[in-house]
């Protein structure tokens, strides 16, 4: 295998490459336009929408206010809502959206809550799952509280006594985990997936390009009546895909990063959560863990499309290997899937699990040279066989 | 009967311009003939035939085809022709008889008289053992056969084929040959196209050599022996196309 | 324009069409096995690795726990809750996770709250924020501390003579009284309408390509030209094709996740109860109706411009970032709380969006409805032209 001649299959599949300017476009235009476009736009969008539906006053009726005059008062008097006359149809009127909750008060109220007996119960009546109707219940529920309050201030303040009785003891959470640790949870849950889905798209066109297209194109048979070998011109190709895939990934990996800290200002919303520093230490062992397994995929794909006679149905058998790696890939992400010795093995779960161990800054070196040597062990396995496919002829010449 | 009169093809190209592919073509083919149209690669040959087949619309100029103008009656036109470039493109999918029956429904052919022509016609080019197969499983001959089964369904006086035996081996193209002489027989007026010389040597009433969109002679091979002096079709040919540049 | 040909050249692009492997895969199998594998594949993951989280012995710390005996006890006392020695590297071992939370009790805490301070107590639970199975425990403790604060509060009522019922006057509670099917229509609503359109996109993109640029490809193109049907003819015989194949691809993957969440449902509904899926066949019904034209335009639009590729891959490359044009609007069922008014109406994909989105959810506003049809309408009608033109010019044709 002369490594020349490599780099000469190389370097003229990259050339042929970069003269696609359909491909070219393809490349950049996702990270470097789409994007970032996308997550702000789509920010911004949502945070005018939701501002505008926050101011929005909301209609509610209350039955019974006769029972309760100073609940009443207190919720005439709450910001956002505005109170309407009493009538039979309120359930009606919840459904079709024209009163947004009804308050129900039981008879007796006041007189009730003044003698101390057993609590008459409000009915809160609302739509679910109906935003406008929740925000006035969250408003009808607070000024309740507010209420509550008082009175059982007055009432314990009438016996001698404060209300700080009724609270002697409460639980309260201090999250001591570092800012890295927390919002890398929900980095390291989401960007290795998506590092991998990545990977595996970007390789597709390339692969399916380089073997099915070239066979269709009728090349394929001049190359191999010229002097390379077989195994020079797989390496060639897949050194090709791979570089493309990586490069790929890079880009759209800090389109990301770049897209996230600018939206930070202008989406909030949406990058909530998200760790901003991450350790160049983990970045470096990502890659890493990553690196085989583009190898893997590559050879794979490369493998897969040769047995394509065209464009076409080198798709549609891609296709097929991209759902496979689909399954494991969502299966990394679920809550609750830890990484162990056993799942070290298997191959794109393991890789995603560990890449969420390092964006969260702990380092099982273990489990991680497991992950890395099981994956590099397929991706070997994947790289032969890919070889061993550009050696037969019914798979070169299928017809 | 075929009657070109100053047929002419414009194209823009976002590179080249305007390009006149055919300028001011004009000749005239009997029933019962078979007129050749020789010419290189982008003489203009396609484009004058798909012309006559109303495939293309001319950009100047008419033909008479069959009796019907292309320009005015273009749906009476493709009626009455039957038209047959690359052998082998068929819909791969479908049957051998699917492939021909869906034709000729679309040549207005009642089920009846449909089932009854396909009949005749497979077995005439023995065609019934892979009557059911799918069009890509068939071999190379087998192929051309359902395309000419395709060309014949409707019994089209008039007969236009484009480099009909571009790519094949020598035995299949006899039958396409042959089956051009057997129209020639019943009466069809036949216009072909090519660049093979020993072809249009075989085959040919009238010869027209075309070069960059203009007729530049016509005749029987033996007129053009005469006019132009030269012992065969090839040397006639270079040497008009070399008087031409 | 003569029906028989359109007939004639349907039936044999629908022949055509079925007989694809490719066709038969992408737009029958994937989507009836897809949703059911995905969805009960990744729930019952889910739902397995939560329970298998929640069943897992948490490591846990005390400390001060001589101030608080009873509330240690009854942390001890928990299933699947193992107590460790107090150490001071507390905090380092909850962000490597050996610990799943530390408590920390205040100096002399039970005996303060025996008698009745001012201050109310507070004691800290440590733990890693986001981390599941330090959130179960978390919530766990927090549980005994709250059962332990009610049953001082109990006592210490009941020492100044006063009832329960004075420290709670009165109560309040949410009652929903929105229709089950308003209910879930709203949820629906949110992610069908998106689903609806990109699926209608999608199920349309492959045979648009194989009938247009794959016919090029394939050598047949002239062929046809050459037979006596007309160009429109041709084209809305092959439109007809694209427009039922997408149709029906979008119809399976609707009814096929519809039937794997009402199982799904039905499944969980024994550990909801409250939880009822229905869904009314009125809004369905109009929600197709509406997004029909829209389909309409969807064919068409692919075969334009797929037809000016001059092969299968070229095709492919025009087509694919017409996806994101798509996309970006039909996401309008995602925000919550937009009002549809005239102006929107105009807005190509996110008016059906978001109508399909009202819809759903129960409301039927008819002026709305017939604007966004009509419009909808208008521009499946500029498609189709656009489409039947692009099919009389030659250089489309013939491009090479």
């Amino acid at each position: 295998m002369r490594l020349q001649r490599i780099g000469v299959v190389y370097r003229k599949e990259l050339l042929d490459l970069t003269r696609d300017r359909r491909t070219l476009v393809g490349i950049f235009l996702w990270p470097l336009v789409l994007f970032p476009l996308m997550t702000v736009g789509f920010g911004q969008i949502e945070k005018k929408v939701s501002q505008r539906a926050a101011k929005r006053e909301a209609s509610i009726m209350v039955l019974g206010a006769e029972h309760a005059p100073e609940l009443v008062a207190r919720l005439q008097k709450t910001e956002g809502l505005t109170p309407v006359p009493a009538s039979e149809d309120y359930v009606r009127q919840i459904n079709d959206k024209k009163l947004q909750a009804a308050v129900e008060i039981p008879m007796g109220f006041q007189d009730t809550i003044l003698s101390g007996q057993a609590p008459p119960k409000v009915s809160i009546y609302f739509y679910n799952t109906e935003g406008r109707s929740e925000r006035a219940v969250d408003r009808i529920e607070k000024t309740f509280e507010n209420y509550r309050a008082e009175v059982i201030e007055s009432r314990l303040g009438a016996r001698g006594v404060t209300p700080k009785l009724l609270e002697p003891v409460v639980a309260k959470p201090e999250n001591v985990a570092t800012a890295e640790k927390v919002g890398g949870i929900k980095l390291g849950t989401l960007l290795p997936y998506f590092i991998i889905l990545l990977c595996l798209m970007s390789a597709l066109q390339p692969a399916i390009d380089l073997t099915a297209g070239e066979k269709e194109r009728g090349t394929m048979e001049t190359i191999l009546a010229s002097s390379v070998g077989r195994g020079e011109l797989v390496m060639g190709k897949f050194l090709l895909v791979l570089s493309f895939s990586l490069f790929n990934t890079m880009l759209s990996i800090c389109s990301f990063a770049v897209t996230m800290r600018f939206a930070k200002d202008y989406a909030a919303e949406m990058t909530r959560g998200f760790a901003y520093t991450i350790q160049p230490k983990a970045m470096l062992l990502v890659f890493l863990t990553v690196f085989p397994l583009a190898v893997l995929f590559s050879a794979t794909l490369l493998t897969v499309a040769l047995f394509a006679k065209s464009f076409k149905e080198g798709q549609s058998y891609t296709g097929y290997v991209m759902l496979a790696a689909i399954f494991p890939a969502i299966i990394s992400i679920l809550p609750g899937i830890e990484l162990s010795a056993g799942l070290a093995l298997v191959p794109i779960i393991n890789v995603s699990l560990v890449a969420r161990e390092l964006f969260t800054g702990s380092y099982p070196w273990g489990l991680i040279g497991l992950v890395f040597a099981a994956t590099t062990v397929y991706a070997a396995l994947s790289l032969w066989l890919a070889i061993k496919m550009f050696q037969r002829e019914s798979v070169l010449f299928r017809s | 009967m075929i009657d070109a009169q100053k047929l002419c093809k414009e194209f823009q190209d976002k590179k080249r311009g305007k390009i006149q592919a055919v300028d001011q073509v004009s000749f005239r083919c009997e029933p019962g003939q078979i007129y050749g149209l020789l010419g290189a690669n982008g003489a203009g040959k396609t484009t004058t035939l798909r012309m006559l087949a109303t495939i293309l619309a001319p950009t100047g100029g008419t033909a008479v085809v069959g009796g019907y103008d292309v320009v005015r009656e273009p749906d009476q036109v493709r009626a009455h022709v039957g038209f047959l470039s690359t052998a082998t493109a068929l819909y791969g999918r479908l049957t051998a008889q699917e492939m021909v029956e869906y034709f000729g429904r679309l040549y207005g052919m009642e089920n009846g008289t449909l089932k009854k022509r396909i009949g005749e016609i497979f077995e005439r080019l023995g065609m019934n053992e892979f009557r059911d197969r799918r069009c890509d499983k068939l071999s190379t001959g087998m192929k051309q056969k359902v395309s000419i089964a395709r060309t014949l369904v409707h019994n089209p006086p008039v007969m236009i084929f484009d480099e009909p035996t571009l790519g094949l081996d020598v035995m299949t193209a006899r039958t396409i040959v042959g089956f051009i002489r057997e129209c020639r027989k019943q009466g069809k007026t036949v216009i072909f196209s090519t660049h093979v010389m020993s072809e249009a040597e075989k085959l040919c009433d009238t010869i027209g050599i075309i070069h960059n969109g203009k007729l530049l002679a016509e005749g029987t091979l033996e007129e053009l022996r005469q006019r132009y002096q030269r012992p065969d079709l090839e040397e006639v040919f270079v040497h008009i196309v070399e008087a031409a540049a | 324009m003569r029906t028989r040909n359109v007939a004639i050249v349907f039936r044999k692009e629908l022949t055509d069409t079925l007989r694809d492997r490719r066709t038969l895969i992408s737009s029958l199998l994937l989507p009836l096995l897809l949703f059911p594998l995905l969805l009960a594949g990744v729930l019952g993951l889910t739902i397995l690795f939560v329970q298998r989280a929640e069943r897992q012995t948490a490591p846990v710390m005390l400390l001060g726990a001589e101030h608080a005996p009873e509330l240690a006890r009854r942390i001890r006392a928990l299933e699947n809750v193992k107590v460790l020695p107090a150490s001071n590297q507390y905090v380092q071992w909850i962000n490597d996770k050996k610990l799943q939370a530390a408590v920390e009790f205040p100096p002399k805490l039970e005996i303060n709250l025996r008698q009745t301070l001012e201050q109310p107590q507070s004691v800290k639970v440590y733990w890693y924020e986001g981390e599941l199975r330090s959130r179960f425990v978390l919530r766990r403790i927090q549980k005994i501390v709250r059962e332990y604060r009610e049953e001082i509060v109990k006592a210490r009522l009941a020492a100044h003579n006063l009832s329960a019922a004075d420290a709670r006057p009165f109560e309040f509670e949410q009652k929903n009284v929105a229709e089950a099917e308003k209910v879930t229509g709203n949820i629906l609503g949110f992610i069908l309408p998106y689903f609806i359109i990109v699926l209608c996109l999608t199920g349309a993109m492959y045979p648009a390509m194989d009938l247009t640029a794959g016919e090029k490809e394939r050598g047949t193109m002239e062929t046809i030209l050459a037979s006596p049907a007309g160009r429109g003819e041709i084209v809305l015989g092959k439109f007809l094709v694209v427009l039922l194949t997408s149709l029906a691809t979008t119809a399976l993957s609707i009814l096929s996740f519809a039937v794997t969440v009402i199982a799904g449902g039905s499944a969980l509904a024994d550990i909801s109860k409250e939880f009822v899926i229905q869904v009314s066949a009125r809004s369905a019904a109009t929600v197709f109706v509406v997004v029909l034209p829209l389909a309409v335009a969807f064919s068409a639009a692919l075969m334009a411009v797929a037809l000016i590729a001059r092969n299968y891959r070229e095709a492919q490359g025009y087509l694919a970032p017409l996806m994101f044009v798509v996309i970006l609007p039909a996401m309008g069922s995602f925000l919550p709380g937009i009002e549809l008014n005239a102006k929107l109406a105009m807005v190509p994909i996110l008016n059906v969006s978001l109508l399909a989105k009202e819809i759903f959810a129960g409301q039927y506003p008819w002026k709305m409805i017939g604007m966004i049809f009509g419009w909808t309408c208008l521009y499946a009608a500029v498609a189709l032209w656009f489409a039947a033109r692009q099919f009389q010019r030659e250089e489309v044709l013939f491009r090479t």
